[in-house]
C-alpha cells in the first residue's frame, strides 16, 4: 500500500521537486562563483572582515529558496487531492483515514527533506573550498532556520489546502504567514543558534496540523 | 434475504437547514436501490453518510455489519465508490491509475479493467483530465469492476454523460450486478434510463421521502390522469387520493395512487366539473415529476 501511495505522490511532486532542487543547486553555484570572484578579484581581506565581524550573510539570496520549495511542493501534492473533492478517493481507500494522510505527508516530507539535504550539503561542502570549518558551522546554523521554514511551509500548505472551507483557509494563511515570519526575524549570521531546537519543535507540531483539516472534512465541513 | 445496508432514523442538518429527519431504509443483498431526488434533496448527503465522510446529527447506517462512522479497511475494500462526475485522479493516465489502485486490493481484477479500457479510443499516455466525460466514466467504472466490491455506491453517475454512454454504463452495470450478485446504491437527478437499472426506488423531496418501494410496485400503483375542466380554482385536500397535480390552461394532470373509479368519485364528490378524463402512460421520469412537481 505504501508503495502505491508513494507512486501517486511521486507522480504529483517528483518533477517539481527535482526542478526546485536543480534551481537551488544553480543558485548555490551562483553564490560560490560570486564568492570566488570577490575573493580573487576584489578585496579579500575586507570580504573576510565583513563575514567574520559584520556577520554578513554571503548566501542571502538563498534565504527564501526553501520556503518557495516547501510551498510549491505542498501545493503540487495537495491541490490535486482537493480539486473536485478528490480527497474522498484517498479517504475511501481500504486504509485508516488518518493513516493515509500521514503516509502522504510522510512521503512529501521525505521528498522535501531529501531536496533540502542536497542543498544543505552543497552549501556546506562547497563553502569548505573557500572558508574554514568554523565559518561553515556558522553558515550551517544560519541556513537551518530557513530550511525549517521551508518544512513548516510545506506542512502549513497541506493544512490550508486540505481545509474544506475558504473562510478558514484565509484565517490559516494569515496565522501561518505570521508563524513563518518567526524564521526570518534576524539578518545576522548565526543569530538563531540558541533557539534552533524550539524552532524545530514548532515545525514538528505543524507537521500534524493536516489531521485537523481531515477531521473537519469528516465532520461534514465541505 | 439479508441487508447489506441498514440506515435507521437518519437526521441531518447543515447549520440550521434541515436536510431530512428520521430517514430509514435498507438495501437487500443483490438488489439495486435508486435514490431519486431534485438537486439539493439530500442525495449526496446520504452517500457521504454511507461512506463515512459525514456524521449525521442522529441515527446510524450499518454497512456490511459496521457503523459507517468507523468503517474498517476490510469493509471499505468491499465498497466501490463512484464520485459525482466520475471524479478520479485525473493527473494520471489509465495505466498509472490501474497500477496505483491495484496495490490496495488483493483480489484486483486487472483484466476486467483493461477489457473496458480496450474499448476506449485513448492513447496510452493520455491523462484522464484530457478525456471526454464519457471516457472518464468508463475509467471510473473499470476501476470499480476491477476492485470487485460487494456494494457499489454510485453518486449521480449519469451526470454529464451523453445518451450513448449513459446507456452503455447502465447496461454494463446491470449485467455485472445481476450476474455477480452485487448490491448497488445509486443516486441520480436524471431519471431517464434509471428504469432499466434499479429494482427499488426511493424518491426524496426536500426534508422528506415521497416514495420508497420496489420499482415495479411504484410504476404499477402510481398513476397519472388527465382531464379538462372549467373550474377556475382547483384545490385538493391532503386527505384525498390526489398526491399532486399540475395545470396547463384548462387541462389538469392529476397524480394519484388511487384507481380511476376512485379518482372520478372523488372529483364528483368535490363538485369539480371534468370531461375527457383519461389515464396516461407514464415513464419513471413522468412519475418522478408527477410526485415531486415541476418546481
Amino acid at each position: 500500500m505504501l508503495r502505491s501511495i508513494f507512486y501517486k505522490e511521486w507522480i504529483k511532486i517528483g518533477r517539481i521537486a527535482i526542478l526546485l532542487t536543480a534551481v537551488g543547486l544553480l543558485l548555490i553555484a551562483g553564490i560560490y562563483l560570486t564568492v570566488r570572484h570577490d575573493l580573487l578579484l576584489k578585496d579579500a581581506e575586507l570580504y573576510w572582515y565583513d563575514i567574520v565581524y559584520q556577520k554578513m550573510i554571503y548566501f542571502n539570496i538563498f534565504k527564501f529558496m526553501p520556503l518557495v520549495a516547501g510551498l510549491l511542493i505542498g501545493l503540487a501534492q495537495f491541490v490535486p487531492e482537493t480539486v473536485e473533492k478528490r480527497i474522498k478517493l484517498s479517504l475511501h481507500l481500504p486504509i485508516n483515514e488518518e493513516e493515509v494522510v500521514l503516509k502522504m505527508l510522510g512521503i512529501g516530507t521525505t521528498v522535501v527533506l531529501t531536496s533540502f539535504l542536497l542543498l544543505f550539503g552543497a552549501i556546506y561542502m562547497w563553502g569548505l573550498v573557500y572558508f574554514p570549518v568554523e565559518l561553515m558551522q556558522k553558515t550551517a546554523v544560519t541556513v537551518l532556520p530557513w530550511l525549517f521554514s521551508g518544512l513548516a511551509t510545506y506542512f502549513l500548505a497541506s493544512f490550508v489546502v486540505l481545509e474544506p472551507i475558504w473562510k478558514y483557509r484565509i484565517l490559516y494563511i494569515l496565522t501561518g504567514g505570521a508563524f513563518i515570519t518567526l524564521f526570518y526575524k534576524s539578518n545576522a549570521a548565526g543569530a538563531y543558534q540558541p533557539i534552533l531546537l524550539p524552532l524545530l519543535l514548532c515545525v514538528i507540531m505543524a507537521s500534524i496540523s493536516s489531521l485537523f483539516s481531515i477531521y473537519r472534512f469528516r465532520k461534514g465541513e465541505m | 434475504m439479508d441487508n447489506i445496508v441498514e440506515c435507521r432514523n437518519l437526521t441531518h442538518y447543515y447549520g440550521k437547514k434541515l436536510v431530512y429527519e428520521n430517514l430509514s431504509f435498507n438495501i437487500r443483498r443483490g438488489s439495486i436501490l435508486g435514490l431519486l431526488g431534485k438537486n439539493g434533496a439530500g442525495k449526496t448527503t446520504t452517500i457521504n453518510i454511507i461512506n463515512g465522510f459525514l456524521t449525521p446529527r442522529s441515527g446510524e447506517c450499518i454497512i456490511l455489519g459496521e457503523n459507517s462512522r468507523s468503517l474498517s479497511p476490510a469493509v471499505k475494500a468491499k465498497i466501490g465508490f463512484l464520485i459525482e462526475g466520475h471524479i478520479q485522479y485525473s493527473f494520471m493516465n489509465i495505466y498509472q491509475i490501474e497500477k496505483f489502485y491495484s496495490g490496495f486490493y488483493p483480489n484486483w481484477k486487472r483484466d476486467a479493467y483493461f477489457d473496458l479500457m480496450s474499448k476506449l479510443k485513448v492513447t496510452p499516455k493520455q491523462k484522464i483530465s484530457t478525456m471526454s466525460c464519457g471516457q472518464r466514466s468508463q475509467v471510473a467504472l473499470g476501476l470499480i469492476l476491477a476492485q470487485d466490491p460487494e456494494l457499489l455506491v454510485l453518486d449521480d453517475f449519469t451526470l454529464g454523460l451523453d445518451p450513448g454512454y449513459r446507456r452503455l454504463f447502465i447496461d454494463y452495470l446491470r449485467e455485472y450486478a445481476k450476474s455477480e450478485n452485487k448490491t448497488i446504491f445509486t443516486t441520480s437527478h436524471i431519471i431517464q434510463d434509471m428504469e432499466r437499472l434499479i429494482d427499488d426506488v426511493m424518491v426524496m423531496d426536500y426534508n422528506r421521502v415521497l416514495a420508497y418501494m420496489p420499482l415495479e410496485q411504484f410504476m404499477s400503483s402510481f398513476r397519472q390522469y388527465n382531464f379538462d375542466t372549467t373550474a377556475t380554482d382547483l384545490k385538493f385536500g391532503k386527505d384525498g387520493p390526489v398526491v399532486n397535480h399540475e395545470r396547463v390552461k384548462n387541462t389538469v394532470e392529476l397524480y394519484s395512487y388511487a384507481k380511476e373509479e376512485e379518482v372520478r368519485s372523488y372529483l364528483d364528490a368535490q363538485g369539480i366539473p371534468y370531461q375527457n378524463f383519461r389515464p396516461m402512460q407514464m415513464s419513471l421520469e413522468d412519475a418522478f415529476i408527477g410526485l415531486t412537481g415541476k418546481y
